[in-house]
């Protein structure tokens, strides 16, 4: 599975109000739609690249340790700082040092705690937290 | 096509036995991420006053060390195992009795292989906070065999 996959998968499953496919997602933002059933309150994980493997000598088998890194958006629900803040907070304690597997050897916030980057266009708080994971 | 060759294609594998072509399986060690062979030689100052000033040397001994670093696993990784028992003196992961030496062969290209004996002489682990935890060794290399292909030393 890809990092963002596994990510989203291991934060769904770590905080109760979060279900994947419904408001935990691997992907990129999707906009609030009662149609889609794509509520406000939601968190997306993004795959974001990583850094270069780190290649093993081992005879040209291309073995190495992997850092991909993933970017986790929370989307608050209107107007709800605390809510979203809540949120965050509790996804930053489960995947800072949480690896999201036994695959991985570890995860790693790039900053002690979620970064706000503001409101969106109708009003919802957003989060982001950036992490790096060693596999 | 280039003729270069890629560091990464290289392998060092160890045999915990004492006989060279012996009955122990060779062991490549896992997670290999930096290899070294350094080859030395004495230097035998022979200057006489015949000299006119200048210093006048012969080559002496000549003798091979190798350095190299994996990341440690903790599972069963027979060739890790067998270099760190070999600091030990400790009985290997493939083989009865390890007593400090392994048997060893450095593939660095199809056609460029040294193999011999190895003594682990140093061995480091590191434990960086947010890194993996990571061995650096330095050994000793015995009697390598020339016959061996080896474009540095055949």
């Amino acid at each position: 599975m890809s990092a963002q996959l596994d990510v989203a998968t291991f934060i769904a499953s770590s905080i109760g109000s979060l279900t994947l496919g419904t408001n935990c997602f691997a992907g990129p933002v999707k906009k609030v739609s009662t149609g889609s059933g794509i509520p406000h309150t939601a968190v997306f994980v993004i795959g974001t690249g990583g850094l270069q493997k780190e290649a093993f000598i081992d005879g040209g088998s291309k073995g190495g340790l992997s850092k991909p890194t993933v970017q986790v958006l929370v989307r608050s629900d209107k107007n709800d700082l605390s809510g979203g803040l809540t949120l965050a907070e509790s996804i930053m304690a489960v995947v800072d040092m949480g690896p999201p597997t036994a695959s991985y050897v570890e995860s790693r916030s790039n900053t002690s705690e979620p970064i706000y980057i503001g409101t969106d266009e109708t009003g919802h708080h957003e989060w982001s937290i950036n992490l790096t994971l060693t596999k | 096509m280039a003729n270069e060759i890629l560091g990464r294609t290289a392998t060092l594998s160890v045999i915990a036995d004492a006989t060279r072509g012996g009955s122990g399986t060779p062991a490549q060690v896992a997670k290999l991420t930096d290899l070294s062979i350094s080859a030395n030689a004495d230097e035998i100052d022979i200057t006489t006053f015949d000299n006119a000033g200048y210093r006048d040397y012969i080559k002496g001994s000549v003798d091979l060390t190798c350095d190299f670093s994996f990341i440690f696993e903790d599972t069963t990784s027979a060739g890790q195992k067998d270099i760190i028992a070999s600091w030990n003196n400790h009985n290997a992961a493939n083989s009865a009795s390890a007593g400090g030496f392994l048997e060893f062969i450095i593939v660095l290209a199809t056609d460029m292989k040294i193999s011999g004996f190895m003594m682990v002489t140093s061995l480091t682990i590191n434990t960086g906070m947010d890194d993996v935890q990571r061995v650096d060794c330095s050994a000793r290399l015995v009697d390598v065999n020339t016959a061996t292909e080896w474009d540095f030393i055949g």
